[in-house]
Formats: C-alpha cells, sequence, structure tokens
C-alpha cells in the first residue's frame, strides 16, 4: 500500500503565454484513490491530459511501476493499463455507443474482423453499472443526452484492463442516481487495484471518495493531504491561497430608474422559453446557470444573432425589431463572445485591427481610413486597458490568453457601448489578468455602462453582480438582490432544480 | 537559469520571425532580380527594350486576372470561373468587332455589364447562400465553357472585317509603349490604392481572416465576399477585352490557363490562400515571375511544356513557404 506506483516528477508545461505547470511533483500508491483539487485554471485538467498521453510535457518525469512512461502516446499508454476520461467529451458523435466504447480497439488495424458483436454485448454488461441495460448499444452518441454521454465516456476509459484511471470532473453533467452509481463503480475498481486519479471541484465529492488529495494552485503543488488531515475549510484555503475576498457592493438602487433594457416574454422557438427581466442603467446583471440553460443563447438574441418567435424587446423605451448586430453596435449594445479565438478575435491580424473593427466609421475618412487616427485611438485604448504587446503591429495570436482577453474588451468598448454582454469575461487566462478584469468591469460600470455578465464561475458572479438572475433549461428560475447575492444559494438553485428532472 | 535561458530562446524566436518575415516579404523580388540578372548574361536579346516591353504586354491580362484574383482570396474566396469569364468576353468584344465609337462604347458596355452579372451570380451563392466556392465557380465554368462552345460551334472567331478601333486598343502604342500597357498600369495602380488604403478593402481582409468572427464584429460578411466577386469578374472581363482586341480572333478551347495562372501567381506572390492578408504587390511580383519565366523559356528556346514544369515547381515551393507560416500561427 504505502509503495509509490504512480510518480509524477517535477513536471513542467507551458502553453502560449501560461504556466500551467510549474515543477509539480506526486507520488501515487497502488490502489488508491488520489484527488487533485484546485482552481479553474490551476493546471489540473493539462496534468491528467499528460498522464493520459493527450499533451505533451515540456520537462519532468513521469514513472508507471518502475517504468518511464513520459510523453508516451496515449495508445501505447492505454495498452500499458492508463486511461482516461477527460472533462470535454472526447465521443465521436455519428458513431455508436458500443463503437465509441471500444473505439480503442480500432487501432488493431491488422486485424480485419473486429469483433462487434462481443463489444456490443460488452457494452450491455458495462452499461449495467449505471442501470442503463434497456439502452441500445448500436444507438448513435448524437442522439444521447449529456448525461448519458458522459457516462459513456467513463465507461471507455474503464472497458479494458486498467491499472490507472483518471477522470476530470466525472460528475458535472451527471444526475444525482448516475453519482450514486458511479461512487460504487468507482469502489468496485478500487477493490480490484485499480489506481485513480480524480478531478473534481466538488469538495464533498472528494471528501467523501478520496484517500489522498493533493491540491494544486496557479500550476504549482500546494500540498499533499491524507484525507484525516483534510475538511473543507482546509482544503479551501490551500485552493484559494487567500481568504475570500469581501465584496463591496455600491450603495445605489437602480430600481427607481428607467430600465435600459426591458425584455418582455420572449421565446426563440429552441432553448429561450417565457424570459421577462429588466436592466437598469449602471448595474452589473450576473446571468447564472449551467452551460447549456440558455444564458448564450439568450446573449446572441440581444445581440441580433438570432432573432425571437415571440415576445418584445424595449432598449431605451424604443422597441426593437429585426435586431441585426450591425444595429445592435449602432444603437449601442456590444456582445463580447464567450470564445475570443473563435467568435472575438482574428488570430491572424494585428491589434489595430482587432480592436477597430466593429466601428470603422470612427477611423474613416470619407472612403478611407485615418491610419494615423486609428493609431492613435488604439494606442490610446489599449494604454487604458493595461495590454502588453511589443508593437501595434503584433500579431493578436502571439499575445497571452490574458491580453487577448484584453484586445477583446478595448475591440467591444472602441465602439462606445451603452449596454455591454460579456460572456464569460475571464475564460481561460490567469489569475493576475482575472484580477484586472475584474477591476476593469468595475471601473466601466462606475462611468456609467451597464454590464450583462454571463459566467460560469460563481464566485465571479457573485464579486461583481449586483443582481444575479438564475437561468435553467431557458427559463428565468429566480433572482437575486443585494445581499441575498452568495454562492451557495445561487448554486443550489440552479443544480437541484436540474437534477430533480 | 531556467528564465534566462527561456528569455533567450523566445529572443531568438522572435529574431527568426523577423527574417523570415522579411524573407517572406521580398523572396520573390530577390528570385526575380536574380533571374534578371542571369538571363542578361545568358541571352543578348534579354535586356532590351522591346524584350521588356514584350513581357510587360504579355503579363497585361494575367495581371488583371490575378489581381481579381487577389481581392477573392483576401476575402476568404476562390474563383476558378475568371478564365471562362475572359473567354467569353473576348468572344463577345470579337463577335461584335465594333466599327465605330458608338458600337465600340456599347460593346465594351455589354462586356462588363455580362461580367459583372456573372460576377454577381457567383458571389450570390457563395456570400449570401454560403456555397462552396470551388463547388460553385466550377459550376459557372463549366457552364460558360459550354455556353462559347455552343455559340461559337467551337471553330475559331476571327472578325470578319478588320475593326480599326479594335485593332488600336489592341495594337497601338504611345510613345512604343502599348496602350494596352497602359490600361493595365493604371488599373493596377487604382487596385493598389483601394487594397493599401480604403475601409472597403480593411473589410474584406476582415471577412477573410474568420466569417465567424465578423459575424460576432457585426460586419455584412456576405456582401461584402459577394462584392469580391463582382469586382473579380469586372477584371477578367476587362482582361477579356484586351486579349480579344489584340489577337482578333479567339480560339474557343484556348486560353483556359489563366485562372491556374493566376492561382499560381497570387501564391507565388505571397497572398494568403486561406484569406485576410497580401497586397497588390505581392500579386505583382508573382505575376511579373512568372512571366520573366515564360518569356526566359522562349529565348533559350526551350519548349512549352518545360515551362509548365518550372512553374509547377514555383507553385510547390510556395506552397511550402505557405504552410510554413501557417505552422507558426498553431
Amino acid at each position: 500500500m504505502e509503495k509509490t506506483f504512480l510518480e509524477i516528477k517535477n513536471l513542467y508545461k507551458r502553453f502560449k503565454g501560461v504556466q500551467a505547470l510549474e515543477d509539480v511533483s506526486i507520488s501515487i500508491r497502488k490502489g488508491e484513490l488520489h484527488s487533485i483539487i484546485g482552481e479553474n485554471g490551476a493546471g489540473k485538467s493539462t496534468l491528467i491530459k499528460i498522464i493520459a498521453g493527450a499533451v505533451k510535457s515540456d520537462n519532468g518525469e513521469i514513472i508507471l511501476d518502475g517504468e518511464d512512461i513520459t510523453n508516451w502516446p496515449s495508445i501505447r499508454l492505454f495498452k500499458k493499463g492508463v486511461s482516461a476520461s477527460f472533462q470535454e467529451n472526447s465521443l465521436f458523435d455519428n458513431l455508436t455507443i458500443a463503437q465509441n466504447i471500444f473505439i480503442s480497439e480500432l487501432y488493431k488495424y491488422n486485424s480485419f474482423n473486429l469483433k462487434w458483436k462481443k463489444f456490443i454485448d460488452n457494452s450491455k454488461k458495462l452499461l449495467r453499472y449505471f442501470n442503463l441495460e434497456d439502452l441500445n448499444p448500436l444507438t448513435l452518441v448524437s442522439e444521447l443526452p449529456p448525461e448519458t454521454r458522459q457516462v459513456i465516456e467513463i465507461l471507455k476509459s474503464i472497458n479494458r484492463e486498467v491499472k490507472v484511471l483518471c477522470l476530470d470532473e466525472p460528475t458535472a453533467a451527471l444526475t444525482e442516481n448516475e453519482i450514486e452509481l458511479f461512487f460504487k463503480l468507482l469502489n468496485d475498481l478500487k477493490e480490484k487495484g485499480v489506481t485513480i486519479l480524480y478531478i473534481s471541484h466538488n469538495l464533498t465529492e472528494v471528501l467523501k471518495l478520496s484517500d489522498r488529495i493533493t491540491v494544486l494552485r496557479d500550476g504549482k503543488k500546494v500540498k499533499t493531504l491524507n484525507r484525516s488531515e483534510a475538511d473543507k475549510t482546509v482544503l479551501h484555503h490551500l485552493m484559494i491561497g487567500r481568504d475570500i475576498v469581501q465584496r463591496k457592493r455600491r450603495k445605489k438602487l437602480y430600481q427607481n430608474t428607467k430600465p435600459i433594457l426591458k425584455v418582455k416574454n420572449i421565446s426563440d422557438g429552441l432553448k429561450l422559453k417565457d424570459i421577462s427581466f429588466e436592466v437598469y442603467p449602471g448595474e452589473i446583471l450576473g446571468l447564472a446557470g449551467l452551460v447549456g440553460s440558455g444564458r448564450t443563447e439568450l446573449a446572441w438574441l440581444l445581440f441580433g444573432l438570432s432573432t425571437c418567435k415571440s415576445g418584445e424587446i424595449y432598449y431605451k423605451d424604443e422597441k426593437i425589431d429585426k435586431l441585426t448586430p450591425i444595429k445592435a453596435i449602432k444603437k449601442g449594445i456590444m456582445y463580447l463572445p464567450e470564445d475570443r479565438k473563435l467568435m472575438g478575435l482574428f488570430l491572424g491580424q494585428d491589434l489595430i485591427i482587432n480592436t477597430t473593427v466593429s466601428k470603422l466609421d470612427k477611423v474613416s475618412r470619407n472612403i478611407l481610413v485615418d491610419f494615423n487616427k486609428e493609431k492613435r485611438l488604439v494606442l490610446e485604448i489599449l494604454k487604458n486597458l493595461n495590454v502588453k504587446y511589443t508593437s501595434l503591429n503584433q500579431l493578436v495570436l502571439k499575445l497571452s490568453g490574458g491580453n487577448q482577453q484584453k484586445v477583446l474588451f478595448g475591440k467591444c468598448l472602441f465602439t462606445n457601448p451603452d449596454l455591454l454582454i460579456l460572456d464569460e469575461p475571464t475564460k481561460g487566462i490567469d489569475v493576475g489578468s482575472k484580477e484586472e478584469i475584474y477591476e476593469l468591469i468595475e471601473k466601466l460600470v462606475n462611468n456609467g455602462l451597464t454590464i450583462i455578465l454571463i459566467s460560469s464561475e460563481i464566485e465571479e458572479i457573485c464579486r461583481l453582480s449586483d443582481r444575479v438572475l438564475v437561468m435553467v433549461n431557458g427559463q428565468i428560475k429566480n433572482v437575486y438582490k443585494g445581499e441575498d447575492i452568495n454562492e451557495k444559494d445561487i448554486t443550489s438553485c440552479y443544480l437541484q432544480t436540474e437534477k430533480r428532472e | 537559469m531556467k528564465k534566462t535561458s527561456q528569455a533567450a530562446t523566445y529572443r531568438l524566436k522572435k529574431e527568426n520571425d523577423i527574417l523570415s518575415n522579411l524573407i517572406r516579404t521580398y523572396a520573390v523580388w530577390f528570385v526575380l532580380l536574380l533571374l534578371v540578372l542571369v538571363m542578361s548574361f545568358v541571352s543578348p536579346a534579354f535586356f532590351t527594350l522591346r524584350n521588356f516591353i514584350t513581357v510587360f504586354k504579355n503579363i497585361g491580362p494575367l495581371l488583371l486576372v490575378s489581381i481579381g484574383l487577389t481581392f477573392v482570396f483576401l476575402g476568404g474566396g476562390f474563383d476558378l470561373s475568371q478564365g471562362a469569364v475572359l473567354l467569353l468576353t473576348s468572344t463577345i468584344i470579337v463577335n461584335l468587332n465594333p466599327a465605330n465609337y458608338y458600337n465600340f462604347v456599347g460593346s465594351i458596355f455589354l462586356c462588363l455589364a455580362v461580367a459583372c452579372l456573372i460576377g454577381l451570380i457567383n458571389g450570390f451563392f457563395i456570400g449570401i447562400q454560403r456555397m462552396n466556392p470551388f463547388i460553385t465557380t466550377l459550376g459557372m465554368r463549366y457552364i460558360l465553357g459550354a455556353l462559347i462552345y455552343i455559340a461559337t460551334s467551337g471553330a475559331v472567331v476571327s472578325a470578319a472585317i478588320q475593326s480599326h478601333i479594335l485593332e488600336a486598343l489592341g495594337l497601338k502604342t504611345i510613345f512604343k509603349i502599348p496602350i494596352q500597357t497602359l490600361i493595365v498600369f493604371v488599373i493596377l495602380l487604382i487596385c493598389w490604392f483601394i487594397v493599401r488604403f480604403t475601409v472597403y478593402s480593411r473589410k474584406i481582409k476582415i471577412v477573410g481572416s474568420s466569417i465567424v468572427v465578423s459575424k460576432f464584429s457585426g460586419l455584412q460578411f456576405g456582401k461584402i465576399q459577394m462584392s469580391t466577386y463582382i469586382v473579380n469578374a469586372l477584371l477578367a472581363g476587362i482582361a477579356g477585352i484586351l486579349v480579344g482586341s489584340h489577337m482578333t480572333y479567339v480560339i474557343p478551347t484556348l486560353n483556359w490557363n489563366y485562372d491556374f495562372d493566376a492561382i499560381t501567381a497570387c501564391a507565388v506572390g505571397g497572398i494568403s490562400l486561406s484569406g485576410g492578408s497580401g497586397n497588390i504587390m505581392n500579386t505583382l511580383s508573382g505575376v511579373l515571375l512568372i512571366g520573366f519565366i515564360n518569356n526566359s523559356m522562349v529565348l533559350l528556346g526551350l519548349q512549352q511544356a518545360w515551362q509548365l514544369v518550372f512553374k509547377g515547381i514555383i507553385l510547390l515551393i510556395a506552397i511550402i513557404f505557405d504552410m510554413q507560416i501557417k505552422r507558426t500561427y498553431e
């Protein structure tokens, strides 16, 4: 039991501009369930990806049972008994359940007759763990609900003789009932002597399951504890490394003023059902909810990227219909998309082009671009945002994540918006930049901007918002105001309702 | 210790970037200069005013087609139909064979209108309806080719009576410089100006960089992309008029290489085939290189097939360059 089975030695990994892992060493014993916890961006997922061979490390060693397995390709690791289920679903939508679970068999390219019949039977056996024996293994994965997909993802990683199983947030999409079955499965595996690396946000789960717990923060290992040493407060403290910042609430009563945006019973015929709310000038309205609860769809609708089937939107007392992004920007509504690389920035273009793209009128003289004016304005705006760059002609893709995000803010602010919709404004950036962006958001609001803040990070919502709308399944479930805003109530509001269904 | 070595690697990488950028920007001009130098020694007929005028005259239509294609490439599109447009307008102008100025202006107007219409159709299906540019323009190429074939029965079309005006446009010179070349030069300057300085070209480059991002940035990406196809077809139409007036006859089975030559010229010159970057000087360098290579081959007495071999090799080298640039993105 005391013998080290999987040893991680001085692991380093750097992604563009962000040090994801720095000198991480963990020794894991045979047959234990070892949890790895930390805040978003602490490097948990990266660590697991390196162990499972999905990402290559920059430096360091991983030793399994006396054998150096650093940077082996994942198929070789899989044969060795190391398998993983990742946070992002890695299933093939257009293949069946059985094909997905036994996808690794396809690597035996030298044998022509794969025994699909056997695989189908085995899939049935595996599905029984989750009381899903009614499910036909020949169903396409694309037809499954998210929680079942997660089940398939887990089964895929345990279908073979596993020695080391890495699980990245496996319970995030599962229902309560399935979580219980899953824990039973984990105990079964543990009895068989499987070593399990378990990543989760949920401290209750971690404390319930783990033998030992390692805490990561900002890519560095903080400490490894035995289960007996750990409790929630200790872990929380280790994870955050500081006490939770008590937010200073702005003392203003927004309800007495006229709303800047008024949404009445809108539905889009797909996701959103009968949504009504108001946004008051100068406030931050948080939109909380699970991924897929309709937050982004609502934002797209307000920015004119999609149309509503029924209902009315009033902006500054004026009824808006047939909104397009062009009209929205003209009226002073701007949207900061969640995926800056795919939707927000032209990675192959320079800072100037990226900043001014949404309001070229501001820097044009008749049909010509006024390059001097453009440069002046961009310099000014990037300086205000404290973006670090080498030259204005630098390509955006060469900036770090945090600086890219600031440029994206610059692009939005360049349009002089009155209402700014932020969709996951701090996704995938380091802690320092996060703080800067929080400060920026507060500064903007104090200068009179109105902000709708969409975020999956509940701390962020609670810290910044004046009011919080909680969305569940395309509907607004609850509204929290002022002193009522706290992480616990809001989380349980969107989680419990989700799980009852 | 660790940090300094990292910083050093970073600096090294940056210097490499600057160097590769420099090579990238001027590589074609260097090659061109080298070619001119070598040829001047090898062939006495090469470095003469006459030869240079011939080269510039020969590349005229290709330059126009390539500039048009540059617009399409900048906007993230692709076009295979310019060769057919060129052939169509040259067939029309030769067939009409305008004998007086009224007819001349009218027939030019007709040619340009037809070209615009074709660009509009291409642009509508690709820009607005979001159809695949390869397939759409390939379809257009087939349709136009077949229409020309039906109209001419595949036979050579030639002007029945020599029209002076057409001849003037095709063959007249001012101070030894052909009128054609002057026209091409003026269009080159205009297009260079547009791409360099206008809001319109900025929008094209933005749309070409990423349709999705331009959608989120509030741009009318469909209309902008459509306009590039119109510009392209218009320039191919003008090139067709020049070719027709110069030759005064049209062989319906010939002149099909213009679109592929234009693609080669753009790629060699450094226009990104995936959209969003490049300028008219890139295009010019690519066209000049192809023009001078063709010319050198003729002067050296090599077969035409060898010209194709060299063109192919140069294209492959250009693509390798392009790939390397893209790899640094990832």
